[in-house]
């Protein structure tokens, strides 16, 4: 398959996403907003439970975005959450890219398209990461 | 507030430890500590883990209620690639606030929160830039 225009070119499930999931994620970011792990907050916010924190969400595109066009490359990555998604749920991750090919220079400008449904199908967020690739990455040839 | 005069101005490192430990959160496969790796793309939300605890800045500056907000956008821009090993200096700032009605009933009232990130000799590295959204209180 070759990375042109607007071609799926990969999925990767996450999850299912445990509480003890969202405790790592919210410890090791410093973000403790309790409507994350205290039921007792999330109900009183009127939720029926806990939601997931966005941002690892968030980071799980990330990684599938660095898995695919290498870490070093991304130069601008961008979400919009767009529903909540809850303790047990599983995440997949799809990409397109949106080429544009630059040849004055050594690197190929790629844009993915990210975007996070849950098991129903229901798209929990949408993201896009910007990247600088060598004209030689394997991303290049060997998708 | 100005980004001269910032919600919060903090220091942080970026120590391998912590790289390792928003690893394992994220599925992110880390790299050796000796090739000073560049850190995923959003790394930089463990900025919070500077601030003084419970920092908030949409509650202490904009009255937000915590339970009635949600994180809409974030986004993170590298003009240089942050790797393990480095500090950087940052800055949070408030850009923008603006309102909608809310289409459940009540006002929805937006902020969009920048931080920049800057080096040690002050050469600007990465920017955050995240929106935080407050529900209308008739939801």
């Amino acid at each position: 398959m070759n990375p042109s225009d607007g071609q799926a070119i990969a999925t990767r499930e996450f999850g299912p996403i445990s509480r003890t999931d969202i405790v790592r994620y919210q410890g090791a970011s410093g973000d403790l907003n309790p409507i994350h792990h205290d039921v007792e907050f999330a109900k009183s916010a009127g939720f029926d439970d806990v939601f997931v924190v966005g941002m690892l969400i968030a980071g799980y595109l990330a990684t599938f975005a660095s898995d695919l066009v290498g870490v070093e490359s991304i130069t601008n990555f961008k979400i919009r959450f767009q529903a909540q998604t809850w303790p047990g749920d599983l995440i997949t991750c799809s990409a397109k890219t949106i080429m544009q090919p630059d040849k004055s220079g050594p690197l190929v400008h790629v844009t993915l398209e990210l975007t996070a449904k849950n098991q129903n199908g229901a798209i929990a967020a949408t993201a896009y990461a910007d990247a600088e690739i060598p004209k030689d990455s394997s991303f290049l040839s060997s998708k | 507030m100005t980004k001269d005069n910032p919600a919060y101005s903090f220091s942080m490192q970026v120590s391998y430890g912590k790289y390792l430990e928003f690893a394992a959160a994220t599925g992110f496969k880390p790299k050796p500590e000796k090739d000073h790796p560049v850190v995923p793309p959003t790394f930089l939300a463990t900025a919070e883990a500077w601030l003084p605890p419970g920092a908030w800045p949409a509650g202490e500056i904009l009255g937000f209620d915590l339970k009635r907000s949600l994180h809409g956008e974030q986004e993170f821009t590298y003009i240089k690639p942050v790797r393990v090993g480095d500090r950087l200096n940052g800055r949070i700032w408030l850009e923008s606030t603006f309102s909608k009605a809310g289409s459940r009933g009540g006002e929805m009232r937006f902020s969009i929160w920048v931080t920049d990130f800057d080096d040690e000799n002050g050469n600007s590295v990465a920017q955050s830039k995240m929106t935080i959204i407050e529900t209308g209180s008739g939801k």
